[in-house]
């Protein structure tokens, strides 16, 4: 699938920094979680900020790398909030399977009156996943539009989609 | 179009889960996602706009300097417009400077030697200030200096230059003031012009004398007469021309500096060298005003010597 100029795999060569950067903080939170931090600095590593944070960052390189059309930051946007909710599932899987239990299975990050990882996997496919793009795509598009009137990039096409 | 629909489908599969998914996860994951995500894009968007007034700002920095550059190299241009040494045969010696209020100046001063012995000198006065005047004052340099040498009657001259200024300045309406004066060393007779400007200081034996004959100031008519004085002068002759920048330079309370004062002042100091009187009364002036210079100050100091006319 081509978007603009991009196919696919030129917008996850694009992100890769991105996804480092939220499988980072990822792996952080989970070590300092396991090693007994306080709740505060496990709190501070959050993987949803660092997802939020690269979809800002995505749209600000592809609109200095004047590849930022909106259909391409909405692409981006996608990718970046799948991989974040893929990173906290497999860590909920990895609970539930090994027994061994980490922040993102916590009680108190859990759905209530649920029984069991599944229904908090299932909320995160669904919920977890139409939340950020929704909520990310429509912050990506204000972050591009107001990039291109407060900072445009010359030879950009106004207004293209 | 492809891609619109792509897209679309995608937010509305997006929406779906949303929907699906509603009761699956804690009530504070709503909360912490919104805030993450609303709080980064106002981060985002402040920083931007900081970036955007930062650039302005750098930009704006850079073409001031660029614009401060450009007046430095006019400043320089114009200076060599200046003699750097006046003629020393002719029975004259001259002292001039020319002190300009913002960088670059509207007013001019030159002298020149003409084919047989004749000494021309001059002082201008540009309407208006800075760059616009600056390049006025070039153009007449250049005119005045050619015409100084090809034509004989100052009166014609002062025409020829009159005609010229109006014509490059229509409908501008600029102007310029002049004195035009031609010093013939063999019978110590001074003929000159004066085009509008403020009336020259005479010290010695012509005191008291006004050196008023000419006509309006140059550019103002297209057919402008201009009659020629004559003045005799003797050794030790004094001649003062000045820009207004001089006599209208003004305390804080509005009291001009005047002719009377300027006069009083070279009277005191008239057996000093010229460069002298020169260096005291442009202090003077600004002694006066006690701030910066408001107006261009131009002074051009004449005076008769003994050797032309025993060289005849």
């Amino acid at each position: 699938m081509t978007v603009g100029s991009l196919g696919l795999r030129d917008h996850v060569r694009l992100l890769a920094p991105l996804f480092a950067l939220i499988a980072a903080v990822w792996a952080l939170r989970l070590v300092l979680h396991a090693a007994g931090a306080p709740r505060a600095i496990v709190r501070l590593s959050s993987v949803t900020v660092a997802g939020a944070v690269s979809v800002l960052l995505a749209v600000v390189l592809m609109h200095f790398r004047r590849l930022g059309r909106y259909s391409n930051v909405i692409v981006a946007t996608i990718l970046l909030v799948f991989w974040t909710q893929l990173l906290i599932v497999l860590a909920i899987a990895f609970a539930a399977v090994t027994g061994v239990q980490n922040v993102f299975a916590a009680a108190e990050y859990s759905p209530p009156h649920a029984s069991g990882a599944l229904p908090h996997i299932v909320g995160h496919l669904t919920f977890g996943l139409g939340f950020g793009i929704l909520v990310g795509s429509a912050m990506a598009c204000l972050t591009l539009w107001t990039l291109r009137r407060l900072v445009p990039v010359e030879s950009e096409r106004q207004g293209s989609f | 179009m492809r891609e619109k629909a792509y897209v679309s489908g995608v937010l509305l599969g997006a929406g779906l889960l949303l929907y699906l998914g509603r009761d699956l996860l804690t009530r504070s994951a709503l909360l912490t996602w919104g805030l993450s995500f609303a709080g980064t894009t106002a981060v985002g968007i402040l920083a931007m706009a900081l970036y955007r007034v930062l650039a302005e700002l750098r930009a704006s920095r850079h073409e001031l300097a660029r614009k401060e550059a450009e007046v430095n190299f006019a400043f320089e241009v114009q200076q060599a417009l200046f003699p750097r040494q006046f003629p020393s045969k002719g029975g004259l010696e001259f002292a001039a400077v020319c002190q300009p209020a913002r960088g670059i100046s509207g007013d001019y001063y030159d002298v020149l030697p003409l084919s047989d012995g004749r000494v021309a000198f001059a002082l201008a006065d540009i309407s208006g200030k800075g760059i616009s005047a600056a390049i006025l004052m070039s153009n007449l340099h250049a005119v005045l200096r050619t015409l100084a040498r090809t034509v004989r009657m100052p009166g014609q001259l002062c025409s020829q230059l009159n005609r010229h200024l109006y014509e490059i300045t229509q409908p501008a309406a600029k102007f310029a003031t002049l004195f035009y004066g031609e010093w013939n060393g063999a019978d110590r007779q001074l003929s000159y012009v004066n085009a509008g400007h403020p009336l020259p200081i005479l010290l010695g034996s012509g005191r008291g004398r006004r050196l008023d004959r000419g006509g309006p100031p140059l550019g103002l008519f297209l057919d402008s007469e201009y009659q020629v004085g004559q003045v005799p002068l003797q050794p030790g002759d004094t001649i003062v021309v000045y820009s207004d920048g001089v006599t209208e330079a003004e305390t804080p309370q509005g009291e001009s500096f005047g002719e009377a004062r300027l006069e009083t002042l070279v009277a005191a100091h008239r057996e000093n060298p010229l460069s002298e009187i020169q260096r005291v009364v442009l202090g003077a002036a600004r002694d006066w005003s006690g701030q910066e210079i408001v107006d261009d100050m131009t002074l051009l100091l004449a005076r008769v010597t003994g050797a032309a006319k025993e060289v005849q």
